[in-house]
Parts: C-alpha cells; structure tokens; sequence
C-alpha cells in the first residue's frame, strides 16, 4: 500500500492487524479465511476476510 | 456474473453419502444474500434450471464475513506537520481503497490477507489447503 509514498510521510508503524474478535494491539502475519467446507458434518460457507467498516475502529491512522 | 452477486465461490464437497456442489456467494460490495431474499431465490432457480447432474446437489450459502481492524502509526515529516491532518486523511483514504471490496476473495483454497514486515505493502495471497 505504500503509505510511505504519501508526500509528507516518513515511517509507517503498524500496530494493529488482526480480526475484530481477536486481542487488541496484535499485528498478525496472516489473516486467514477458509473456502467452503464440511466440518462435523455440517457445509460451512466460505469466509472473507474484509475491513470493519461498520466500526470506527476498523481503520485508524494515527499521527 | 448474476445481478447482484459481487463474489462466488463453488467447491465439489462429499458429505459421506452424497457428492454435492457448494456455491458461497456474496452480494455487490460484501452485502450477505439472505435465505430469504429474492435474489437468493432467484440465484437458486437459475442454477438449477442450468445444472446438468441429477444426482449431484447444489448447495447456496451466502459467505461467513471475517471483519478485521487495522491501525497504523504514521510519521510526519517536520516539514509537513502543517499538512499532517490532510495526510492523514490521504492515508486513511489509501488503505480504504486498497483494502476495498474489488480486492476481496471468497477463500479459493486458503484465503489470506498478508502483511510484509514493514507494511509497506498488503498482498493478498491464495495458499494451498484449508
């Protein structure tokens, strides 16, 4: 994303990547979601990971 | 692509008795379908007006959303400190538009979203395995 390209900005720290149920201040490598399955006998539907948009939390820029 | 439907994934699945294809949808812009909805209806009465295999079932779910929060730390040039809140507007505005809808994936195999260790870029990558 390069925010570092954004004229004026010289660092970018992140200290928060990770799913809205999850601890706060973790940066995770990896969000995972998994496709469409059957686990103990029951179709789960595939997931998708996506930003919280519902939330003002789901994106922050501090400064 | 069906009015209406953003994104779909279709997998061939065995339940243990019966093979089945299961289609995971989404609606435009990450809206779930409802059960109960008429495009959810008529979503499923076209694919089994099209569906060739008798013996093979169509499943349609809409998708299980994974909401994820991000907050990043910037660090404004000296210079820049006048501008710094429409910078921080800009960035805010960038990481909307990266992390948008166009570049979401119903997970194909292994759906991920992957930071490098400087966040100096997102990459969404498709792995192997569930």
């Amino acid at each position: 994303m390069l925010l570092q390209h954004i004229p004026g900005v010289l660092a970018v720290e992140l200290e928060r990547l990770s799913l809205r149920d999850d601890q706060p201040n973790v940066v995770k490598e990896v969000l995972v979601a998994k496709p469409g399955c059957i686990e103990g006998g029951k179709i789960l539907p595939a997931q998708m990971v996506m930003v919280d948009t519902t939330s003002s939390d789901g994106i922050i820029v501090e400064i | 692509m069906f009015a209406g439907v953003g994104k779909v994934q279709a997998r061939a699945l065995h339940n243990g008795h019966r093979h089945l294809v299961y289609i995971t949808v989404a609606g435009v812009d990450g809206v779930p379908i409802a059960k109960d909805s008429i495009l959810y209806s008529t979503l499923l009465i076209g694919i089994n007006n099209v569906s060739t295999s008798p013996v093979r079932l169509v499943s349609l779910d809409s998708f299980e959303a994974l909401f994820f929060w991000i907050r990043v730390q910037l660090l404004i040039d000296p210079d820049w400190q006048e501008q710094k809140e429409a910078i921080q507007t800009q960035a805010s505005q960038k990481i909307s538009t990266i992390i948008g809808f166009a570049m979401y994936e119903l997970a194909p195999g292994c759906h991920s979203i992957r930071r490098n260790c400087a966040f100096t870029a997102y990459s969404w990558c498709a792995g192997s395995g569930a």
